[in-house]
């Protein structure tokens, strides 16, 4: 459930389809993932979740995998 | 049309240039002057929409390399059009007219390669270490005349610079903003472009333009999203010669 809703964050705000999430999914690796995406990515995160993210983890999360990471920091578990 | 020795450039890049700025009245028959013209790397900036001109320049052996975006913020309701993240971000972010050795530590940035989308990193002619030491030369010669290089700090660290040069008429003209190479996937460039505008808008100007490359889009959409607006565009077209063709 929390991973349907981790990927749904990232493929609706990202526009990109299912197959492009994993390793290969980092910052600036597709162009809809910049800066302007970055905090439409986080605001996407942020609701899914109900939670506020530590600015020092809005700029760490760099990739789909670090996402992972940072969400167990919520007790978010995948 | 208006022609420049660009000096500078020999000695940013080793080259004898020369600048040229196409008015919307020039003609095809006005490019026979660029023909005459003793130089080694010749940029020429048409007005965006001037057909016959760029088809005259591509017969003429000019080659196009980049857009340049004109942009435009008027100081007005500042953050407004921040997305609540960025807001976020963009409270926590400080900045600071940098010293001597903060400003060596900005030259080994640069040096890293923090730039790779200008038209002198791109050109197979040039390089992105043409490109470095060419905003380094840019920027001190922008300390002289009087400009600003500021840093901006998160969490204690300094992660970008932007520049600020602001007229008699008080518009503030930031030629150069870059994110250091530990913090360019961290989303930081929209709240950085704001930390520009709000040093102006505490300086005292009225306004701030800059310049922005159509090859550089991620640029782009931070401007914009920054509260920026487009006002006109350049085409950028390139020739290199001997210097006695």
């Amino acid at each position: 459930m929390n991973l349907e809703k981790y990927n749904n964050a990232f493929t609706t705000s990202l526009d990109i389809t299912d197959d492009l999430l994993g390793e290969q999914l980092v910052y600036q690796s597709i162009q809809a993932w910049d800066s302007v995406g970055h905090m439409t990515l986080i605001a996407a995160i942020e609701d899914a979740f109900d939670i506020m993210m530590d600015t020092e983890d809005i700029i760490d999360l760099s990739s789909y995998e670090k996402g992972k990471e940072i969400m167990k920091k919520y007790e978010i578990e995948m | 049309m208006k022609i420049v020795d660009a000096t500078w450039e020999k000695r940013n890049l080793g080259v004898l240039a020369k600048e040229v700025t196409l008015d919307i009245g020039d003609t095809v028959s006005d490019l026979e002057q660029l023909n005459r013209l003793n130089s080694e790397y010749t940029v020429i900036r048409v007005p965006a929409g001037s057909v016959e001109l760029m088809f005259k320049l591509e017969d003429m052996g000019y080659r196009f390399i980049e857009t340049i975006i004109n942009i435009q913020h008027n100081h007005k309701d500042i953050g407004s059009t921040l997305d609540r993240i960025t807001k976020r971000i963009a409270d926590s972010i400080t900045y600071f007219e940098m010293n001597e050795t903060e400003l060596s530590e900005l030259w080994q940035e640069l040096r890293g390669g923090i730039f790779y989308t200008d038209r002198i990193s791109l050109d197979p002619a040039f390089s992105v270490d043409k490109a470095a030491e060419r905003y380094i030369g840019w920027m001190s010669d922008l300390l002289s005349q009087g400009g600003k290089v500021l840093g901006c700090i998160f969490k204690d660290d300094i992660f970008g610079y932007f520049t600020s040069k602001i007229d008699a008429g008080n518009v503030n003209r930031v030629d150069n903003i870059g994110i250091y190479k530990n913090y360019e996937n961290a989303g930081l460039g929209v709240a950085l472009v704001n930390a520009s505008i709000r040093y102006a808008q505490n300086e005292g100007a009225k306004m701030t333009v800059s310049s922005i490359s159509s090859n550089n889009m991620p640029a782009l959409k931070a401007n914009l999203a920054a509260g920026y607006s487009v006002t006109s565009a350049q085409y950028i077209y390139i020739r290199h010669t001997s210097g006695e063709d």
